[in-house]
C-alpha cells in the first residue's frame, strides 16, 4: 500500500457514497432492440425463425449441461413424492390390477378374434412408423407457447410434422426441426388442433387446446359422449397415425374436455415417431423424403396383432412402431449422428 | 477536506482475486438461474410464471447493490436466451429484464434507507416487472390475458428471491468489507 505523503492528519473510514450511477446509451438501445424483435416476432419475420433455431442449437450443449446436474435431483424429488403417496398408491393399484386382470382376459380373446377375422378378410396394415427416443432438453411451457424442445433434429431424421408420444399417450408434433435440436407443439397449447376418435362408438371429433391443462372437444360427431371415455387420435389428415392414446373425456359443465394422458408438464424422455405420410408434404415445406413403401398384405399373418403397451390405443390395429435407439445425452462419449435409421 | 479511496490507496491482488471472484460469482448465479427457469423441471405451469422471475431479482439486487455490476448486455442475453428456450417472442424477457435494470438504476438512492427499504423496493420492481409482462403479453396476443397468473406469480417468487439476495449477500460478502472504504482527514493535531 503506498503512503500518504501527508503527514499529522486524522484519517477516518466510513461509508462511501458514490455518485448516483447513470444508465449508459446501451441500456435504451438495447430496450429499443428488445421492442424491435418483439414487433419482428409478432410479424413472424423469417430472420427471426432462423434466429431462433440457430440461437436454439447453440444454446442446446449449455442446457444439456446444465440438465446433467438436474436430472438426478429431479428423479430425488420424484422419488420423494411418490414415497410419501406410495400406501394411497398401492390401495388403487391393488384394484386395478385386480379390474385389469379381467380386461386382459377379454382383451386376449378379442386379439384372438381380430386376428382370426383378419386371416379370413385379408385386411390390409399400413407401414409401420419407425420411431427415435430422445430427451427433452428444455420446456418451453410459458405464457405464449405450450412446446418443448428436443435434443434431436433433422440430422436425426426428424421432420415438422412428425407425432411425439411417451409411454403415456400423445404428447404432441414438431412445429420446428433444426440440425441438432426440435420443438414439439404441446396438446394443450392454443395452436394445437388433433383430430380425435371417442370411446367405442368412435363418435369424431377435434381437440383444440387453449393453453390450459386439458384441451376442450370441438365439432363433435353425433353421439352420446360420456365422462372417462378413451380418447385416441383418428388418423384423419394424415398427421398423426390412427389409434395413439390421447387421453380421457372430462366434462366441465357442458363443455368436454380432454385429460391428457401423458404428464406434459414433467415431460423426461420421449419418442418421435418417424411417421412419414403424404400430410408432411404440406407441413414441411423442406421434406423431401422418399415416397413411403407400398402397403404389405396382411392376409398371411398367423399370430395376432400385438397392441404395444404404450402410447398406441387398445382399439386399433396399429402395431408396435420399432424403435430407434435412444439418441446420447451430449457429452455422453458419444456422437448421435450415428443413430441406426 | 480530502477523500482518498481505498483503489488510490493501493489495492493488494488478493483484493483484485477477491472483487473478481465475485463478481464472476453474482454473474454464475444469474446465469444459472436463467437456465433452471427453462429447464423442463416437472413443475406445474403457474411455475412457468414464476421461474423468469428469480434471474429478474438477482440482477435487480446486483445493479442495485453495485451499478455496472451486471452489464445491460447480460441482462439482454439473459432475457433473450430465455425467449429462444421458452419459444416466446424475442424481445420480451430481454426487455422485462433490462426494464428491472433500469429501475435498479432508478431507485438506487432509496436502498441507503435500509434493509426493509430494500426489500419494499424488490417488491415492488417485481410487481411492475410482472405488470410490464403482463401489458406486453396482453399488446402481443391483442387481447387482455389473465392477471392472476402473473399476481400469484409475483407472491410465489418473493420467498426465493430474498433466499437469492441473502445468496448473492453471501457471494458478495468479502468483496463488500474490502470496497467502498472512504478515508477522510478530519483536521490537524
Amino acid at each position: 500500500m503506498r503512503r500518504l505523503k501527508e503527514d499529522s492528519i486524522n484519517l477516518w473510514r466510513g461509508v462511501a457514497r458514490a455518485p448516483r450511477p447513470r444508465a449508459r446509451l446501451a441500456l435504451p438501445a438495447l430496450l429499443l432492440l428488445s421492442l424491435a424483435l418483439m414487433v419482428l416476432s409478432r410479424l413472424d419475420h423469417p430472420l427471426i425463425r432462423a434466429t431462433r433455431t440457430q440461437l436454439g442449437g447453440a444454446l442446446a450443449p449449455v442446457l444439456s449441461a446444465v440438465m446433467a446436474p438436474v436430472a438426478p435431483l429431479r428423479e430425488a424429488g420424484r422419488g420423494i413424492g411418490a414415497l410419501i403417496a406410495e400406501s394411497d398408491r398401492l390401495e388403487r393399484l391393488e384394484a386395478s390390477n385386480r379390474e385389469l386382470e379381467g380386461w386382459r382376459w377379454k382383451a386376449e380373446q378379442v386379439a384372438r378374434e381380430l386376428a382370426d377375422l383378419k386371416r379370413q378378410t385379408g385386411t390390409v396394415v399400413g407401414a409401420e412408423p419407425t420411431s427415435l427416443t430422445t430427451r427433452v432438453i428444455a420446456d418451453a411451457s410459458g405464457i405464449f407457447v405450450r412446446s418443448a424442445l428436443l435434443d434431436a433434429g433433422r440430422d436425426h431424421g426428424i421432420r415438422i410434422g412428425h407425432p411425439v408420444v411417451t409411454v403415456d399417450g400423445l404428447v404432441g408434433r414438431i412445429v420446428d426441426a433444426g440440425r441438432r435440436t426440435s420443438s414439439v407443439l404441446l396438446l394443450t397449447d392454443v395452436n394445437s388442433r388433433v383430430p380425435i376418435v371417442v370411446g367405442h362408438d368412435a363418435i369424431r371429433a377435434v381437440m383444440a387446446g387453449d393453453n390450459g391443462a386439458r384441451p376442450h372437444l370441438e365439432f363433435v360427431g353425433p353421439g352420446d359422449i360420456g365422462e372417462g371415455q378413451t380418447v385416441t387420435t383418428s388418423g384423419a389428415g394424415g398427421l398423426f397415425p390412427p389409434g395413439l392414446r390421447v387421453g380421457r373425456v372430462v366434462r366441465d359443465g357442458p363443455a368436454l374436455h380432454v385429460a391428457p394422458a401423458a404428464s406434459l408438464d414433467a415431460l423426461g424422455y420421449v419418442r418421435v415417431l418417424l411417421y412419414d405420410s403424404d400430410a408432411l408434404h404440406l407441413a414441411d415445406e423442406r421434406f423431401a423424403a422418399p415416397p413411403p413403401p407400398p402397403p404389405r398384405e396382411t392376409g398371411t399373418l398367423a399370430q395376432p396383432t400385438q397392441v404395444p403397451p404404450s402410447a398406441t390405443g387398445s382399439s386399433t390395429n396399429v402395431r408396435a412402431p420399432p424403435t430407434r435407439p435412444t439418441v446420447p445425452p451430449r457429452g455422453a462419449g458419444g456422437r448421435r449422428a450415428d443413430v441406426a435409421r | 477536506m480530502r477523500t482518498v479511496s481505498a483503489r488510490e490507496l493501493g489495492e493488494t491482488s488478493h483484493d483484485r482475486a477477491l472483487r473478481a471472484a465475485a463478481r464472476a460469482g453474482r454473474i454464475a448465479i444469474i446465469v444459472l438461474l436463467t437456465c433452471i427457469a427453462a429447464l423442463p423441471l416437472g413443475l406445474p405451469v403457474e411455475a412457468r410464471y414464476v421461474l423468469p422471475l428469480l434471474p429478474l431479482a438477482a440482477m435487480y439486487d446486483c445493479t442495485l447493490r453495485r451499478p455496472g455490476s451486471v452489464p445491460e448486455w447480460l441482462a439482454f442475453a439473459c432475457g433473450l436466451s430465455l425467449d429462444v428456450l421458452t419459444q416466446g417472442p424475442l424481445g420480451f424477457w430481454a426487455f422485462i429484464y433490462l426494464l428491472a435494470h433500469a429501475m435498479a438504476l432508478a431507485v438506487w438512492p432509496l436502498c441507503e434507507r435500509g434493509a426493509p427499504w430494500r426489500l419494499v423496493l424488490l417488491a415492488a420492481t417485481l410487481a411492475v416487472a410482472a405488470l410490464v409482462a403482463w401489458a406486453l403479453s396482453s399488446l402481443y396476443r391483442g387481447a387482455p390475458e389473465p392477471l392472476r397468473p402473473w399476481a400469484m406469480a409475483v407472491a410465489w417468487a418473493l420467498p426465493p428471491a430474498l433466499g437469492i439476495v441473502l445468496l448473492l449477500r453471501i457471494v458478495g460478502g468479502p468483496e463488500r468489507r474490502r470496497a467502498n472504504m472512504r478515508l477522510e482527514r478530519e483536521g490537524w493535531r
